[in-house]
């Protein structure tokens, strides 16, 4: 076995938590059962990932085996990449059949022709998704297996989530041969970036909880409701004004949880706007700025900023438009229509 | 919209009624049952407010509001935005005693947004006093309480032989020196 | 304490007191006000205890009260009903006249229900403050399946402001050819597309759900399930999967296939070879976990026979 791929393989086990390298070793079903008993599970992490490699010597392992690792690792794990969303586009509009091992094959092919040190790896999963794997080399050197791109396609839709490489002169590459694969025409960034690859789906899949006017009974949902204080001596004053604020955000937000986002960024380029008695700023350049909120969970804690009292309601649509327009990368430039008024109120 | 006034009703018998203004509504709570849990031989009722003016829809159940605390958090600019809003909608007889901004978060000085400067000269301005605490801690939220529960009672005419005037000045002049 | 004689009690706290005193009076005063403090907390607490109680009886009570009047009312209803079986009439005379206001509030109650039975048709809308919502509903073989959503403005040209239609479904060429012209035949479209996706993915479900150990491995399926492929066999004993198929959905509007390719593996007998014309013709005229039951029953007689 290369000396190479056991310690690729090595370094894969190292990053796996202890009490999951035996589940993941068994999803891999690269090792056989009686293998996978002999075992011990107890010992160092260092130990076991040494007698994993032991044990995939005797295998002959290759490199096609411990990038299957990797993508299952990275699959339980999609929080440790940063993800991006792509938008793909079509002038026809045929909706093809969609072949996965045609897709594969003219991935592959595309691919390969432009370079020929490249490893790619294809896993499909229940939901229709389709992993791909890759690791980039150059014509004189093997692919670097640390620094790999991951793509995660779903088939017939125009999205595709895209973890790239650190080598950044590999995404123009990779982009091509998604389109070429997929049958589209061209690829776009959608500004719309998170570390939490599932919040991104429903975002671009519209799966995130919005709330929609009928009058079909919507079965009755557990909500927490804080329990309703009894004592008749404390008095609220802004009843009605809380449950304005309550209705107001559900219209917006929805009941179920929000989609997880860790950061929404707004380039200001827009003119300084002063009063007309003190000229300070009579300049027409544009006043370049750049908003940047952070949050463990950015929806979720705009959402809750109302009912808190720490806003108005409603919040400014610049900042609930975020998953309805599937971006939290904005550029706010004059004439457009909207600039934003009252911003931030906090 | 409606002023608050502190003479437009007559008093209950035996009962005193407070009112806070501050838009972080759990701190508010949490004062309010601290409040609560006070041994005191009236009836107290606890009006809690985001901002004033207060709707006028519900003027009539509304007893007559012996004291206003106007609660800041120096966590958040939007805090000292909404109680200088709101004080515009306070009758100025109120501002003879029966006032108190009540600043919270003393404890976390190094997470401040706002200027203490702008709070101190808002109880200038207004001639009320401005009471400082940390609301998040437990000690001093019973302490903070049993202090606006003494006002609360010399507001309402409760202890003879001090008004509420008296009690502001009281109060002005030890800050001054 | 109360084992204490008098005399003694308030030796020991004075005892008490003297050592206290030792570290000021002002530290006694405290710990004697830190313990009045105490105690007056603990006598409002058992104050608003009790109120509480009184208060509890009392809507306890009020609630007893109302039960009863209603109890009565349902007996008295009752008794009615079996004295005057058929004879329904007002001619009691207790029977009060429903007010106005009764009679309105139930005739909004019944508008209300039936625009909730709307939804049983499938498609359904209300008027919002932009324009219309549109509620989709789906369904295969009597079964309810998802709701698809549709928040359409009107003004200034009808638009889809929001919508929960899954991405695949070829939403916007929908709306490009109808949705400014005709937005019956654009819903009922749309309506078609979304019922036959579910129907095909419902099918899919069951098949995997009910026949799993006659498939082999998962099914292959994409997003529209518009092309599935697997592996199967005739009875779930064997272990081997003689049959493979293709199904093709050509038509996006329907949840049966247009074309459906049943291959057999080239080392099966000849009699199992024969039947991939039969399979192939039960797949695309009867839905996916139906065929199966209708192909595995006769076969499964054939396999025994020998």
């Amino acid at each position: 076995m290369d000396e190479t791929v056991a310690e690729y393989i090595r370094r894969t086990v190292l990053k796996i938590p202890r009490d999951e390298i035996k589940s993941m070793l068994q999803t891999w079903g690269f090792l056989s059962e009686t293998q996978l008993q002999t075992l011990n599970f107890h010992q160092t992490k260092d130990n076991i990932s040494q007698d994993v490699v032991q044990l995939c010597e005797d295998n002959s392992a290759d490199i096609k085996q411990a990038a299957v690792l990797d993508i299952i690792y990275n699959h339980i794990y999609p929080n440790k990449r940063i993800w991006s969303v792509y938008q793909m586009n079509k002038t026809g509009e045929e909706t093809d059949f969609f072949d996965l091992t045609d897709f594969k094959k003219k991935f592959k092919r595309r691919l390969q022709s432009a370079l020929k040190n490249v490893t790619i790896n294809f896993r499909e999963y229940e939901d229709n998704a389709i992993w791909i794997r890759i690791a980039w080399g150059t014509p004189y050197k093997k692919p670097n297996q640390y620094k790999t791109s991951y793509v995660v396609y779903h088939s017939q839709t125009p999205y595709v989530f895209i973890s790239a490489s650190v080598l950044r002169s590999t995404l123009p590459l990779l982009c091509q041969a998604l389109v070429v694969a997929s049958n589209y025409h061209d690829i776009r960034e959608m500004e719309l970036r998170s570390h939490c690859l599932n919040s991104l789906k429903d975002i671009a899949f519209k799966r995130y909880s919005q709330t929609f006017q009928t009058y079909y009974p919507r079965p009755l949902q557990e909500r927490n409701v804080a329990p309703e204080n009894v004592d008749l001596r404390i008095i609220q004053e802004n009843r009605s004004e809380k449950e304005r604020i309550q209705r107001v955000n559900r219209e917006v937000f929805g009941d179920g949880p929000q989609p997880k986002l860790e950061f929404a960024q707004y380039k200001l380029e827009t003119m300084f706007k002063s009063n007309p008695k003190m000229d300070v700023l009579d300049i027409k350049e544009p006043f370049r700025c750049l908003v940047k909120f952070s949050s463990p969970h950015l929806l979720e804690s705009l959402k809750s900023l109302a009912p808190a009292g720490l806003a108005d309601a409603p919040l400014s649509p610049l900042l609930t438009c975020i998953p309805q327009k599937a971006r939290n990368y904005f550029k706010i430039r004059e004439r457009k229509g909207f600039f934003p008024g009252s911003f931030v109120s906090p | 919209m409606a002023v608050v006034r502190p003479f437009d009703k007559l008093p209950a018998l035996n009962s005193a009624a407070v009112l806070l203004v501050g838009s972080d509504e759990s701190l508010q709570q949490k004062l309010a049952e601290a409040i609560l849990k006070e041994k005191k031989n009236f009836k107290i009722s606890i009006h809690l407010a985001t901002s004033l003016p207060l709707p006028s829809e519900r003027d009539h159940l509304r007893p007559r509001i012996d004291l206003i605390a106007f609660m800041i958090d120096i966590k958040s600019k939007y805090s000292l935005k909404n109680v200088e809003a709101s004080l515009a909608h306070v009758d100025a007889s109120f501002f003879l005693g029966k006032v108190c901004f009540l600043v919270t978060g003393v404890g976390r000085v190094n997470y401040c947004s706002v200027e203490m400067n702008a709070i101190w000269k808002l109880g200038e301005v207004y001639c009320s006093p401005v009471l400082y605490c940390e609301l998040e801690l437990e000690g001093i939220r019973v302490a903070t309480a049993q202090r606006l529960l003494r006002m609360l009672q010399i507001c309402a005419g409760h202890i003879p032989g001090v008004s509420a005037l008296s009690f502001g000045l009281l109060m002005r002049n030890s800050a001054d020196e | 304490m109360s084992a204490f004689p008098p005399a003694r009690e308030q030796q020991r706290k004075m005892e008490e007191g003297r050592a206290y005193s030792q570290d000021g009076v002002l530290s006694h005063l405290e710990m004697l006000e830190a313990q009045a403090h105490e105690l007056a907390l603990k006598q409002e607490e058992t104050e608003q205890q009790e109120e509480k109680l009184a208060r509890l009886k009392a809507r306890v009570q009020e609630l007893r009260l109302r039960r009863d009047e209603l109890q009565a009312k349902v007996d008295l209803q009752q008794k009615r009903l079996l004295g005057k079986e058929g004879v329904v009439t007002s001619s009691a005379p207790d029977a009060a006249q429903p007010s106005d206001r009764a009679v309105l509030e139930w005739k909004m109650k019944s508008v209300q229900a039936m625009l909730q039975v709307f939804y049983l048709t499938g498609i359904s809308g209300k008027l919002t403050k932009h324009g219309v919502c549109f509620c989709i509903s789906t369904a295969y073989e009597g079964t309810y399946l998802d709701s698809y959503y549709l928040d359409l403005l009107t003004k200034p040209e009808v638009r889809i402001r929001r919508h929960s239609v899954p991405v695949f479904i070829p939403l916007e060429q929908l709306a490009k050819k109808y949705l400014q012209t005709d937005i019956k035949r654009f819903l009922s479209v749309l309506s078609d597309h979304l019922n036959a996706y579910v129907g095909r993915r419902y099918q899919a479900d069951q098949l995997q759900e009910r026949f799993s150990e006659r498939l082999e491995g998962a099914l292959q399926r994409n997003s529209l399930c518009n092309v599935l492929v697997f592996n199967y066999n005739t009875s779930g004993k064997n272990q081997t999967f003689p049959f493979s198929a293709k199904l093709l959905y050509g038509d996006l509007c329907r949840s049966l296939p247009t074309e459906a390719v049943v291959s057999c593996t080239p080392d099966a007998p000849a009699s199992l070879a024969g039947r991939t014309a039969a399979h192939s013709d039960v797949f695309r005229h009867v839905a996916l976990h139906k065929a199966f039951d209708s192909i595995s029953s006769p076969e499964e007689g054939l396999d025994r026979a020998p």
